[in-house]
């Protein structure tokens, strides 16, 4: 085995391996279990960092392993993999840091991290699949690890909440599987191609093509949240902080959405895709999925389901932007891979100080808070405005490419689109701001202290400030090389067929 | 000895990042006095840009989507008034800071809204413009709302409603723009004639900043309700934001638009009359003020009318805008000033009737005073334009008898409130410098003054109706007719706000309606589903289960037996 695939190996490996092992580590061994973790995300960082550096050098990276006879095992480094394996190393590097710190001093933590370690080691061999069976391996493989995230706490709420999360991703991976079991027996290997494996393809049946697009999209739109499959997202807001964190930015719900941009990039191809006439439903129902998060966003008075119901309406804009099939489009739905997860991370990063410093869990208490947390505030106000899509912070990069890239396609409807969800957005988004800055704090939380020279625990505090920065450069200096927007102008260039 | 590019250079640079190096100064609590008692610096330094004009512009490609910052003819006069304003705004600040609570809060959003002001007045491209704007627009939110009293509280929603739907309106516009431009710099935006929906968006999204008769009514109440150096900057330097943005993003000069020219006329003259109309009603100078930069923006609106109406003319006309709004910012900073901070409770009274009668005089436009020029710009304006717009000229002495009136009326609120007011600190100082600013104007362009001056019939129509203006209010003032009274305050700051105010709680009322039926229309498909699954599940795994774990883990197992056997079929096929 060459370093070249041996590196995609142990960037998988660099999150199984502490996570086996942090399961046999005893609860009270907090340091151990830490180093571990910490072990873990920083070489994985490192690891990322060396495949970038070698893609950016021209090297290709592929590992291929016979699974089965005509069934491989493939691991790929493309432009589209590396993007969303960057964005989850990240985001796991801080979440750790997060979850270490929100989780001292409760139970079970070494089940917690173990089954942490395994989601994001599923999450980075979805990113870095090469075909479609080594992706539907990965993407079960995740919902099987999140599973115990969800009901970590074991209280019976949280019991129900696991139950549903399964019902609905169990049922999508069987659609899932269906859809891929039944391509693979027509078109053979599905190996991820730019502009698409099956575009060219004249042998196969238009109708048939169209049913398997169905159940894949379907498949995938239950993690992806695509109304109606969300039901589980709301429901499974008990989970802890860091959890909801990974769920919502970078693990699940962004699996389904990276496979969406598979499937309908690297399968079917988008100028393929757009002959079957599938993209323009797709569109449709992500279009329809934005605006019904936001309406439903709004009516929440607990933080976290407000949240949540945004992440439905926010993940949709990468199906969105996929969906309307032109070039500029694409740059806006695959460069919201990264801004939204960024955002939406910090948002919950906040919740989870709010309820952990300050036990704060509902809209309606965060009168004042803006003065006891001025900095986990200050980041959640640059995350809200961005998920408005307020220049220059990153939310705007992803709105300003897919409404171009709409009026481009010549589909001006989706403008409305984007116009209704961004004053959707507003109507959410500035009540918690205006209650958190302007009103006179209120509550019996007023009367907690301090525990520490920092407004909450520094590994709570960190966290969000790193995101919160991250949101705004990316959008601040989105023409800079080595932002996610010329990252994803690099991809949308390969995909479509010159 | 530095040459002259460099030490320009170093300006624009300032300019634009010294607000943000005082936000990161911010963050240290010992240096906040500082931070509070540099906020003219920055004022300062824009001010002697606009005197000494860059010759390049500084090009951050990696800004943003690429960004470009710089001097042209379209904003020099801009960065001038934005500057005077605000360096009013932060003089008065330095002390109001210090004294008032929320202090920090304060200061930042005075800091970002001057720099989102300062950064939209020098962006050379569209992306960086929209992006100042947003900020200056939604951090002056923080100014607006400042107090947190029961009118400030209704104010910052009129405004920050008002904002929003402003930023949305703009954003359509923008990509309408990009859509049919190469390239977003000013110079090349507008290579093809924009879609009419782009600039039905444009003029609606800066018509809400400018005051655009019925997007307006978040001015007066702004004005009223922020504390006295944030209006200032509101009045004196925000509200020509919106005006520079009309002038950025339409393509007034470039192309035949005949009938946005004419809805630029109608919308301004009825914007001119509106203003004077429910201007003189408010019993708050400040709300008065309000409606009088209403009005006023509406005479601005007939220079665009004119330049959307006769392209070729645009060149000639440009520079007597400019003076207009020169003039105008000078002059509503003055009366801001003085009416905000009650500098005329202190000091002899009649050197403050002469004093502040300067700048009264200038808005209604009498002869050597500013407004004249300005005026007698706006008249040659319409003069060489074509089609209907030289039969406008009476107008406009109609205007300034409605203008006598409401500056009148100015006049007498200001004077009747109590002597014991106590002037903020600065506030007079303040005062007497934008006034001689204002009163010197005239003087920058002598040859146009002379020649505004040549004609003595232009004096003397400009001079009658103000003489019968001020008999009128003589008059009013002396005799106090019994029904005038119930005239007064017979609309409310804010006008329809409060009928917006009603429908738009109706309009709530309704999306929380359709969102507890999306509810409850989720809630029982979903009770439906989940007890169907559960139902499926007990068939497949009939063994009663006792705790969560034992669940979750013949689950798993269930689920890898039924993966193994679907990949063996697969396989097999």
């Amino acid at each position: 085995m060459s370093w070249n695939s041996a590196l995609l190996f142990l960037i998988l490996a660099s999150s199984l391996v502490p996570g086996v092992m942090i399961f046999f580590v005893k609860e009270e061994s907090t340091a151990l279990r830490s180093t571990l973790n910490m072990l873990g995300a920083s070489v994985k960082l490192l690891l990322v960092g060396a495949l970038i550096w070698g893609v950016y050098q021209g090297q290709t990276f592929e590992a291929r392993l016979s699974l089965l006879p005509q069934m491989d095992l493939v691991l790929h480094a493309d432009a589209l993999s590396l993007l969303f394996v960057g964005l989850s190393s990240v985001l796991w590097f801080v979440t750790t840091i997060y979850a270490i710190g929100y989780l001292e001093n409760s139970p079970k933590r070494s089940r917690f991290f173990g089954f942490f370690s395994l989601c994001v080691t599923a999450t980075v061999g979805i990113a870095l699949s090469g075909n479609l069976i080594t992706f539907l391996i990965f993407y079960e493989l995740l919902t099987l690890a999140t599973y115990p995230l969800v009901v970590h706490r074991g209280t019976k709420e949280s019991l129900r909440a696991g139950r549903v999360y399964l019902a609905y991703t169990l049922a999508g991976g069987a659609l899932l599987l269906i859809g891929v079991v039944w391509l693979k027996s027509l078109a053979g290997p599905l190996d991820f191609t730019a502009t698409g494996v099956l575009s060219g393809r004249t042998d196969l049946d238009p109708d048939t093509l169209r049913w398997i697009f169905l159940l894949l999209i379907a498949g995938l739109g239950v993690k992806a949240a695509l109304v109606p499959l969300h039901g589980w997202l709301p429901v499974s807001m008990v989970a802890p902080a860091p959890v909801s964190a990974l769920l919502h930015a970078v693990a699940v719900v962004k699996a389904g959405a990276f496979g969406i941009v598979r499937v309908v990039y690297d399968v079917y191809g988008v100028e393929f895709a757009a002959d079957l006439g599938v993209m323009m439903p797709l569109a449709i129902a992500a279009a329809i999925t934005i605006v019904y998060g936001s309406v439903r966003a709004l009516s929440q008075d607990g933080l976290k389901p407000r949240l949540a119901y945004s992440t439905i309406s926010q993940v949709s804009y990468i199906a969105l932007g996929t969906a309307i099939a032109g070039p500029i489009a694409t740059i806006g739905g695959i460069v919201h891979l990264v801004h939204q997860g960024l955002m939406k991370i910090t948002l919950f990063f906040c919740a989870g100080n709010l309820a952990e410093t300050l036990g704060i869990h509902r809209v309606s208490d965060m009168n004042g808070v803006g003065r006891r947390l001025p900095k986990t505030m200050a980041a959640f106000t640059v995350a809200a405005l961005g998920m408005i899509g307020v220049p220059p912070i990153a939310g705007f990069v992803s709105k300003w490419y897919i409404g171009t890239g709409a009026l481009a396609a010549g589909q001006g409807w989706v403008l409305g689109v984007l116009v209704t969800s961004s004053a959707l957005n507003a109507a959410y988004f500035l009540p918690i701001l205006y209650r958190a800055w302007f009103k006179p704090p209120t509550g019996e939380w007023q009367e907690r202290l301090a525990p520490s020279r920092f407004e909450t625990h520094w590994m709570l505090l960190a966290p969000p400030l790193v995101t919160a920065a991250l949101a705004l450069a990316f959008g601040l200096f989105a023409n800079m090389d080595g932002s996610a927007l010329t990252w994803a102008r690099l991809i949308a260039e390969r995909e479509y067929a010159p | 000895m530095m040459a002259y590019e460099n030490v320009t250079m170093w300006l624009l640079l300032g300019t634009l990042t010294l607000p943000w190096v005082s936000l990161a100064l911010l963050t240290v609590a010992r240096l906040r006095p500082w931070v509070r008692l540099s906020l003219p610096l920055t004022p300062l330094i824009a001010l002697s840009l606009a005197v000494f004009p860059p010759v390049d512009s500084v090009d951050w490609q990696g800004l943003l989507l690429g960004s470009q910052f710089g001097l042209d003819a379209v904003n020099r006069t801009f960065l001038g008034v934005t500057s005077v304003a605000w360096l009013a705004a932060s003089v008065l600040a330095t002390s109001f800071a210090k004294q008032t609570s929320h202090s920090n809060r304060f200061v930042v959003c005075f800091l970002l809204a001057m720099a989102g002001n300062f950064a939209l007045v020098l962006s050379q491209d569209a992306v960086s413009f929209y992006t100042a704007f947003a900020l200056m627009s939604l951090a002056a939110y923080g100014l607006v709302n400042h107090r947190g009293d029961d009118a400030s509280v209704f104010a910052g929603r009129v405004y920050i409603g008002l904002a929003i739907a402003g930023e949305l309106l703009l954003f359509a516009a923008l990509l309408g723009i990009a859509h049919g431009a190469t390239d977003l710099r000013y110079p090349l935006l507008f290579e093809t004639r924009p879609a009419d929906w782009t600039i039905a968006c444009a003029v609606l999204g800066f018509g809400i900043k400018a005051g655009l008769v019925p997007l307006h009514v978040s001015l007066p109440l702004a004005y009223a309700a922020a504390p006295h150096p944030a209006g200032v900057a509101l009045a004196g330097a925000m509200l020509n934001a919106g005006l520079l943005g009309w002038l950025r993003w339409l393509p007034i000069g470039s192309f035949d638009l005949s009938a946005w020219g004419t809805l630029f006329v109608v919308a301004g003259l009825l914007g001119t009359i509106y203003g004077v109309a429910l201007g003189v009603q408010q019993r708050l100078p400040r709300a008065l003020l309000g409606y009088s930069s209403i009005s006023q923006v509406g005479l601005m609106m007939l220079f665009i009318g004119a330049g959307l109406l006769a392209p070729d003319h645009w060149p000639v006309v440009l520079p007597l805008l400019s003076f207009f709004v020169l003039h105008h910012a000078l002059a509503k900073t003055a009366l801001f000033c003085a009416s905000a901070s009650g500098v005329a409770q202190r000091g002899p009274r009649w050197f403050w009737a002469i004093v502040l009668a300067l700048p009264t005089l200038a808005l209604i436009g009498v002869p050597l005073s500013s407004g004249f020029v300005a005026k007698a710009g706006l008249k040659s304006t319409l003069t060489s334009a074509a089609g209907v717009l030289p039969a406008l000229i009476p107008w406009l002495t109609l205007a300034s008898l409605g203008t006598t009136l409401l500056m009148a009326r100015w006049f007498f609120l200001v004077f009747r409130a109590p002597r014991s007011a106590t002037p903020a600190a600065y506030a007079p100082w303040v005062t007497l410098a934008v006034i001689l600013a204002l009163v010197a104007t005239p003087f920058l362009t002598p040859e146009t003054t002379v020649a505004s001056l040549k004609t003595g019939a232009a004096a003397w129509t400009a001079t009658w109706p103000v003489l019968l203006g001020a008999v009128i209010a003589a008059a009013i003032w002396r005799y106090r007719p019994r029904h005038l009274g119930a005239l007064v305050a017979l609309v409310p700051n804010g006008d329809i706000a409060w009928t917006m105010k009603r429908w738009l709680s109706h309009l709530a009322t309704w999306i929380q309606r359709i969102a507890t039926a999306l509810e409850r229309f989720w809630q029982t498909l979903s009770a439906t589903l989940t007890t169907s699954v559960a139902r499926l599940w007990r068939l497949i795994q009939p063994a009663p289960t006792a705790g969560g774990h034992d669940n979750w883990a013949a689950s798993i197992s269930t689920f890898l037996v039924v993966l193994v056997v679907i990949a063996l079929f697969l396989v097999l096929s």
